[in-house]
């Protein structure tokens, strides 16, 4: 318990100091575009304790959720396959180094041209941006597995499929969960920028939307809310990722 | 074990060649290799290092394909990984799935070939206790000594019920002492069960100290320089086994082939 809190006050206490600071020097600041702190926290409560959560973030984190959990496992199958093949990944590698030079947020007036403005080509655009990292690391990490392994995998006649899903996608996870970290930060990213373009809700269409009429202080708890998210976000990733690797730091020594 | 006593497969050679072809030279790296493992028998490989034991290996588990000649067990053709073997390889770390406990690293070839899951646990928990890793079942690989991890890897051998072994140099990376435990396990194994065991080694001492026979390969390309039956009889022992007069003459046999054939 002492030690939680230990790391908790490690971790944390550059934050405070940092927060208390902005608050400070911005106590008295008459400055349009940076409001005091103080009058940003009191907005914030106002728009987002918990008044337009339902409105503005469910919808967002919704859209996030469907472009991730469709585009992400996709990524996963057809890595694994192309891992497998050299000719396959020789075909394809011109194409996907060409889609993943590409931004995802660049695709996304495409797909509002294609799905028109609603949450649908919004899950499209997340789709699609967060398929290429998770895509590159599930080929590299699959293509790069250990050969006595496989060897082992042989001369216990493991088909290519339980060999693919029970020893290379296993062996090769700490790389495809890179992947998998990259794209959620790719999907959040395209997530607020999708609705920055056009949409009528959502968190991106709400802090552009306050910019647009100098609403600055709303703009202001836009940022911070997004900021907040995306922490959120990071930090219960890496919790299942902890978990779900543990074989893989105790293999490596690491004790945290 | 209540295991039933199984027979051991017959392992034969003809003629097997193997050349390596591609990037520049062809490498030829066994040339008419012939030989005959009986049911049972326990068989020592060894060669100077770089010899090809470990092609030789490959080949007759059926990882790499001959280049000309047959592997022929219990009479077929070895195209591919046979069912009845079993193979053990020096790099434990590396053979060994990290991401899995002793347990499932055990269970997983009987899981992936369907086999019930009561008779799964049952071939686990005899195969652990076999190798003396009782209450170590939880633990993941990486949580063991070299010696232990070598012990899973010959439980999970031993549980899919092969009737040869084939093993690669299994106690190279492990210390002196934990060897001689490794060794005398070995042996218990093939005891047990009867299997036809080869191990492959570049230790004289042990090739003989372990083996019915030892077939010494020498050479570029390597060919059989001698097959040397080990007439010390079992069991064997760490100290008198050694110390016999006979150990050390057919050490030194050995020994003079692989020094003066060079």
């Amino acid at each position: 318990m002492l030690a939680l809190l230990r790391r908790f006050l490690i971790s944390s206490w550059l934050v405070v100091v940092l927060l208390l600071f902005w608050w400070k020097v911005s106590s008295n600041s008459e400055s349009y575009f940076w409001p005091p702190l103080s009058q940003i926290a009191s907005q914030f409560k106002t728009n987002w304790l918990f008044a337009n959560v339902l409105e503005d973030v469910v919808p967002s984190l919704k859209n996030l959720a469907v472009g991730y959990f469709v585009g992400a496992p996709l990524a996963l199958i057809v890595g694994a396959h192309l891992g497998l093949s050299e000719i396959a990944q020789k075909i394809f590698s011109p194409l996907v180094n060409f889609f993943r030079s590409i931004p995802g947020v660049a695709l996304v007036p495409i797909f509002i041209m294609l799905f028109g403005i609603g949450d649908q080509s919004r899950r499209v655009s997340i789709a699609v941006a967060v398929f290429f990292p998770t895509l590159i690391a599930t080929i590299e990490a699959v293509r790069t597995s250990d050969a006595v392994l496989l060897d082992v995998s042989r001369s216990f006649r493991f088909s290519s499929f339980q060999s693919l899903w029970r020893v290379r996608v296993p062996s090769g996870a700490p790389m495809i969960s890179s992947g998998l970290q990259v794209s959620l930060q790719v999907g959040f990213i395209v997530m607020i920028v999708s609705e920055m373009l056009g949409a009528f809700r959502g968190l991106g269409a709400f802090t552009v939307e306050a910019q647009q009429s100098f609403m600055i202080i709303d703009m202001w708890t836009g940022i911070i809310m997004l900021g907040i998210l995306g922490y959120i976000f990071n930090v219960i990733f890496e919790l299942i990722e902890k978990r779900a690797l543990r074989w893989y730091r105790g293999q490596k020594g690491l004790t945290s | 074990m209540t295991q039933p006593m199984r027979t051991g497969a017959r392992l034969e050679l003809k003629d097997v060649t193997k050349t390596y072809t591609g990037h520049g030279e062809d490498k030829h790296v066994l040339d008419h290799i012939n030989c005959i493992v009986e049911p049972g028998e326990f068989l020592s490989i060894v060669g100077p290092s770089g010899v090809g034991k470990t092609t030789l290996l490959r080949l007759l588990t059926g990882l790499t394909p001959v280049t000309s000649g047959e592997i022929l067990l219990d009479g077929k053709k070895v195209t591919s990984p046979p069912e009845d073997l079993a193979i053990v390889l020096q790099e434990y770390t590396r053979s060994l799935m990290p991401w899995l406990t002793v347990e499932k690293n055990i269970e997983l070839p009987l899981k992936l070939k369907k086999i019930a899951k009561d008779e799964r646990r049952e071939r686990v928990q005899s195969a652990i206790i076999e190798v003396g890793l009782e209450g170590n079942g939880s633990r993941y690989p990486w949580q063991l000594s070299g010696g232990m991890q070598q012990r899973v890897a010959i439980a999970r051998a031993l549980a899919s019920r092969p009737r040869i072994l084939v093993m690669d140099e299994p106690f190279a990376s492990v210390d002196a002492q934990t060897r001689l435990d490794l060794e005398d396990l070995v042996l218990k194994v093939r005891d047990d069960f009867g299997i036809t065991t080869l191990l492959v080694t570049h230790d004289m001492d042990e090739a003989v100290y372990l083996a019915d026979r030892v077939l010494v390969l020498t050479g570029k390309p390597a060919h059989v320089a001698a097959e040397i039956a080990v007439p010390l009889g079992y069991p064997r022992d760490q100290v008198e086994t050694r110390a016999h007069p006979d150990f050390g003459h057919l050490r030194g046999e050995i020994y003079q082939l692989i020094r003066g054939k060079r």
